[in-house]
C-alpha cells in the first residue's frame, strides 16, 4: 500500500486565510508606497491549506516578471499583478518547498547581485582579459 | 525534579504504591465487615431477609423525593464520575492494560460534557454543605478531604485535556498524582462506600426484613 | 580542518564563501529557510546573511562522548549537498574525532591549538553523555576521561551546544540502571550558556538552524529544559496531522488493523506525542519526506528527558509503566490475609464480650434466645 492509498487527507478547502493575507499585503503595499518600507510575509508560518494558497495566488494574479535562480535547488521569483508584491518560492535540491514568501519591495533582495560578488567577478575578469 | 521525572514517577512507582494501598486497604475493609456477621436476633425471625436486602440495595440507589436539587446534583456527579472514569478513551486503555478487557470508549465531547457537569454539581454540593446548618454540623474534616480528593482529579484532568495550565506534561503528571491521592483516600475515608455501599444497604434491608420491619 | 585554518584569519565568511563557490543567493536562501523554520520575522533573513557574511568563520570544537554517532550522521548524512550541510561552510570545525582526517596525537594537538587560538570565543558542541562513576574511567579519548576533557574544553568556550538526547539529558547511557553513572553536559557544566538540541537523533535543520541563530543573533529563546522554543515549543500531538482522529475518538488498536490502515490516531498503540516537544510533525525527516507517525509508528518521545525509562513504547501514555495489575494482585492477597486475621480477632473479642454478657441479658429479658 502506498502513502497515497491511506485515506488521511489534510483539510483542503479555503478557510478564508487568503482574504486575511490580502488585507495584510494591502497594508504593507500602502506603507511601501508611502514610506518605502519593505516587508516579507512567510506563508509557511501561516496555517494555510493548499486551497488557501491557490486562492491567494488567484487573487494576486500574475505580473510581468518571472525569474528562476539555480543554487542547490531552484528558486522561483514572480511579480504579481500588484506591482511591488513578489511571490518567492525556494525549492530544495529535491523539489521540496523550503520556504514560500511574499515580499513587498521594489525588487527582492535575492535578485540583487551582492557587491562582494561583483567585486570578486571584476577581479576575475581583469585576470582573464 | 522536573515535570518529565514527575510524570515518570507518577506512571511508575507512584501508581504502583497507590494501587497497593488502595487494594490492600479495601480488601481488609470488606473482609472485616463481612466477617463481623450479624448480631443474634432476639425476636422471632420473620423471613430470610435476602429479598428485603436486595430490595434496599436498589431502593436506596433511587432518588428520594427530598431536597431534589441536592439529590440531582449528587446523581449528576456520581454518574459523571463513573462515565469519566470508565469511558474516557485514555482511561479505557488503562483498564485494558490492567484487566485485559476493553469495553469501548466514548467520544471526547461526551466526556467533556460530563466533566463540566460533574465539576459544577460537586461545587453545588460543597456550597450546600456550608449553607445548610444541619449538613454543616454533620460534615467532618474527613468529609471535606473526601470531597477535595474527588474534586481535584476532575479539575486537573479537565485542564490537561484542554491544554490549560503551564504545561501539558506537568498537568498530566498532576492529574495522575491526584488520582493516586484519591486511590489512597478510598480505604481511609467514607469514600470506601464506592465498594461497600451495596453491602451496607443489603445489611440494613435484610436485618429489617428478618424483623418484619418495612424498610 | 588543517592546522593552517586554525590560525586566526581576517578573511570574512562572505569572502570565504565566494572563494568556495557558494553564491550569495544560496546563502540568502539558506538564511530565509532558517528564519522560516525558526519562526523569526521573515525580514531577519537579510540581516542574518549580512551579519554572517561580515563575521569570521566561527571556531567550533565538537566532542563526542558516550554516543552512537547517530547525531553526526543525522547532520552530515546526505549524498548530495543540501542547504543544511552549508553550515559546515559557515564554521571552522576544528576538532571532531569522527570527521577529521587527523588521528592520534595530531588530532588532539588540533584540539589544543584551537582551544588556545580561540580561547573564550569558540563554540563547543557535545554529543553523547558523560560517565562520571569511578572518576569517569568508563569512557576515555587519548587517555583523557570524557569528564576531564569536557571540563577542560568547556572552561574556555563561549557557549555550549548539547546535540542529541545523550548530551542534553543523558539519553541511552543514563537509562536505568545506568552502569557508568552517565549524566548530561548540564549536570557538569554550570557556568556556561548551554543550548540543548535533544532528539535521537535531532532533526538536521534544527541543528543547523540553531547554529545559524547562535552565529548571528546569539543564543535563541530556550524552554525550561534548555531547548530552543522555536523548535521545541509545541508538542508533536498539537501539530500532528492525525490529531483530528484523536479528538473524534478514532484509534488504531494494532499496527495492522483497519484503524491503522485508515491512518487513525496512534495513541492506543503507545504514541508519546502528547508529552513530546519537537519539530518532527512540521519540519519532518529525510528532506521533509515523512516522520514516524506519518509512517504509522507512534512517537517514542526521544526528545524528552529519560524517555527510555518512561515505560513501553507500545503502551498508551495513560497506562502505568510498572504493571499496576500485578501489584494489585499481591495487594489483594495480602489484604485478604490481614482481613481474615483481623476478622478472627474481631470474632474472638465479640464472642468473649457476648459470653460475658449473656447470662445477665437473658435473665433480664426473661425470654429465650433462638
Amino acid at each position: 500500500m502506498n502513502l497515497i492509498d491511506i485515506p488521511v487527507k489534510t483539510l483542503d478547502k479555503p478557510t478564508g486565510m487568503a482574504n486575511a493575507v490580502m488585507n495584510e499585503l494591502s497594508d504593507h503595499l500602502k506603507r511601501l508606497a508611502d514610506d518605502g518600507e519593505t516587508n516579507i510575509v512567510d506563508l509557511m508560518s501561516l496555517p494555510m491549506t493548499e486551497a488557501d494558497i491557490n486562492e491567494l495566488a488567484d487573487m494576486l494574479g500574475v505580473g510581468e516578471v518571472k525569474a528562476t535562480i539555480s543554487s542547490i535547488g531552484t528558486s522561483s521569483i514572480r511579480e504579481t499583478a500588484y506591482r511591488g508584491i513578489w511571490w518567492v518560492t525556494h525549492y530544495g535540491d529535491d523539489e521540496q518547498v523550503l520556504s514560500e514568501l511574499i515580499e513587498i519591495t521594489q525588487v527582492p533582495d535575492i535578485l540583487i547581485t551582492h557587491m562582494d560578488e561583483i567585486r570578486h567577478s571584476a577581479q576575475a575578469m581583469a585576470t582573464v582579459n | 525534579m522536573n515535570e518529565v521525572e514527575l510524570l515518570n514517577w507518577a506512571r511508575g512507582p507512584g501508581l504502583a504504591y497507590a494501587t497497593v494501598i488502595m487494594v490492600f486497604g479495601l480488601t481488609i475493609r470488606v473482609i472485616e465487615i463481612l466477617s463481623l456477621g450479624r448480631p443474634k436476633e432476639l425476636a422471632k425471625v420473620r423471613s430470610s431477609g435476602t429479598g428485603d436486602g436486595l430490595k434496599l440495595v436498589v431502593k436506596r440507589s433511587l432518588p428520594e423525593p427530598r431536597n431534589w436539587r441536592f439529590i440531582t446534583a449528587s446523581y449528576i456527579f456520581h454518574i459523571g464520575l463513573l462515565v469519566v472514569i470508565f469511558f474516557f478513551i485514555p482511561h479505557t486503555q488503562f483498564f485494558r492494560d490492567v484487566f485485559g478487557v476493553f469495553w469501548g470508549g466514548w467520544p471526547n465531547y461526551i466526556i467533556d460534557f460530563f466533566t463540566v457537569l460533574s465539576i459544577a454539581a460537586m461545587m453545588y454540593t460543597l456550597v450546600q454543605r456550608r449553607i445548610d446548618p444541619s449538613r454543616r454540623i454533620l460534615t467532618t474534616v474527613s468529609d471535606y478531604v473526601a470531597w477535595l480528593v474527588t474534586f481535584i482529579p476532575f479539575v486537573t484532568g479537565y485542564m490537561a485535556f484542554h491544554r490549560l495550565g503551564p504545561d501539558y506534561t506537568l498537568m498530566l503528571a498532576l492529574h495522575i498524582l491526584s488520582v493516586e491521592l484519591l486511590m489512597i483516600a478510598l480505604p481511609l475515608t467514607k469514600l470506601t462506600h464506592a465498594v461497600t455501599f451495596a453491602i451496607s444497604r443489603y445489611y440494613t434491608g435484610s436485618s429489617m426484613g428478618r424483623r418484619g420491619i418495612k424498610a | 580542518m588543517t592546522p593552517e585554518e586554525n590560525n586566526e584569519t581576517t578573511e570574512t565568511l562572505g569572502q570565504n564563501l565566494i572563494g568556495n563557490g557558494v553564491s550569495r543567493r544560496t546563502f540568502l536562501k539558506f538564511c530565509s529557510t532558517v528564519a522560516s523554520a525558526m519562526a523569526l520575522p521573515p525580514t531577519a533573513a537579510t540581516a542574518m546573511a549580512e551579519t554572517l557574511s561580515k563575521a569570521t568563520r566561527q571556531s567550533v570544537i565538537w566532542l563526542s562522548f558516550q554516543e552512537c554517532t547517530g547525531c553526526t550522521e543525522s547532520i552530515t548524512r546526505s549524498h548530495k549537498p543540501t542547504l543544511e550541510s552549508l553550515i559546515f561552510d559557515f564554521v571552522s570545525l576544528d576538532y571532531h574525532h569522527t570527521l577529521q582526517a587527523a588521528s592520534g596525537d595530531a588530532a588532539e594537538h588540533a584540539r589544543e591549538e584551537a582551544q588556545k587560538a580561540h580561547k573564550g570565543k569558540y563554540i563547543l558542541i557535545v554529543d553523547g553523555a558523560i560517565p562520571v562513576k569511578d572518576d569517569g574511567v568508563y569512557s576515555t579519548i587519548a587517555g583523557i576521561t570524557n569528564l576531564q576533557m569536557l571540563k577542560d574544553v568547556a572552561a574556555d568556550a563561549a557557549a555550549i551546544v548539547s546535540v542529541g538526547s545523550c548530551a542534553a539529558f543523558g539519553g541511552l547511557p543514563k537509562a536505568d540502571p545506568n552502569p557508568t553513572g552517565a549524566v548530561a553536559v548540564s549536570d557538569i557544566i554550570k557556568d556556561k550558556p548551554i543550548i540543548n538540541i535533544p532528539g535521537c537523533p535531532p532533526i538536521p535543520v534544527v541543528m543547523t538552524g540553531v547554529l545559524a541563530h547562535v552565529l548571528t543573533f546569539g543564543i535563541p529563546e530556550l524552554d525550561s529544559h534548555g531547548r530552543p522554543v522555536a523548535f521545541f515549543g509545541e508538542s508533536i500531538h498539537d501539530r500532528c496531522y492525525r490529531r483530528p482522529f484523536y479528538d473524534r475518538g478514532l484509534f488504531a488498536k494494532a499496527f495492522d488493523d483497519e484503524g491503522a490502515r485508515k491512518g487513525w490516531c496512534l495513541f492506543e498503540v503507545g504514541c508519546k506525542g502528547p508529552t513530546t516537544h519537537n519539530a518532527c510533525a512540521t519540519v519532518k525527516w529525510n528532506n521533509g519526506t515523512s516522520f514516524p507517525i506519518q509512517s504509522g509508528h507512534g512517537c517514542i518521545g526521544c526528545s524528552e528527558p529519560d524517555f527510555w525509562d518512561a515505560g513501553s513504547f507500545y503502551k498508551a501514555l495513560s497506562t502505568g509503566s510498572m504493571n499496576p495489575g500485578e501489584w494489585a494482585t499481591d495487594a489483594l492477597l495480602a489484604g485478604a490475609a490481614v482481613g481474615v486475621a483481623s476478622g478472627i480477632l474481631n470474632k474472638a473479642s465479640k464472642s468473649k464480650a457476648e459470653k460475658n454478657h449473656k447470662p445477665v441479658t437473658l435473665e433480664d429479658m426473661g425470654g429465650k434466645n433462638e
